[in-house]
């Protein structure tokens, strides 16, 4: 099943960015562009701290490959696993972040998250792809074929393993890491 | 904490990672249907 298309792309997001930012423009005393959208505290490779804190969710999905499920023939089911993930990263992130500008977040934080989904949800099926080639049955096509050549007591790894586990996981994870990124690299004064 | 901008980054990155996890579960077979 293909994600659903609301046929405006972009368009909702805009709706929601725009008003924000012109609010904000209009505001008494604010700050230059510049800042608002570059942000103060972050400097060069910082902003793509975002997508590395969410590739331990991203790797978590290895987990439980035939349950996410995106085929390896329809990588467009892959934007939930890398919308999840990235989002994930992202929310994490937020704790060692210190910009609170609108348009720094709607930038590169919907960025990270971009590119941790990756084209039409790419990179967000790749390491489902790669973790079904490891765990499903050759010749198996789809999560209802493997149900029924698996043995039931084998059945749990293939169908039967709760998302939640793995977003748990992935969040576990994605903490360890980003403290250790942030013991690594400081928040600029 | 306590900053309003906080809160907006804590609840746009749940909200889109909201809509992944129900995409994800989504596109999953339902669970003890044979």
């Amino acid at each position: 099943m293909n994600p659903p298309r609301n046929g405006f792309g972009p368009l909702p997001l805009l709706a929601i960015v725009l008003p924000g930012r012109a609010l904000q423009m209009s505001a008494p005393g604010r700050r230059p562009c510049r800042g608002l959208v570059m942000g103060r505290s972050s400097r060069g490779l910082r902003r793509a701290l975002v997508t590395l804190t969410a590739l331990p969710t991203l790797a978590a999905n290895l987990l439980g490959p035939a349950a996410a499920g995106p085929h390896p023939a329809d990588p467009g089911r892959g934007r939930g696993p890398g919308l999840f993930a990235g989002a994930a990263g992202a929310f994490v992130y937020c704790f060692h972040c210190t910009e609170e500008a609108a348009p720094f977040i709607a930038i590169w934080y919907t960025l990270g998250i971009a590119v941790v989904n990756g084209p039409r949800g790419a990179f967000g099926a790749a390491p489902c792809c790669a973790g079904k080639r490891l765990f499903t049955i050759q010749g198996a096509n789809s999560a209802s074929e493997i149900r029924l050549e698996t043995p039931p007591h084998a059945q749990i790894h293939h169908t039967q393993v709760p998302h939640f586990g793995r977003a748990c996981l992935g969040a576990l994870l994605a903490l360890v890491f980003s403290i250790s990124l942030g013991h690594a690299a400081p928040p600029l004064p | 904490m306590t900053h309003p901008g906080m809160w907006i980054k804590l609840a746009y990155t749940f909200a889109i990672a909201a809509f992944g996890l129900w995409l994800v579960e989504r596109g999953r077979p339902a669970l003890g249907r044979k």
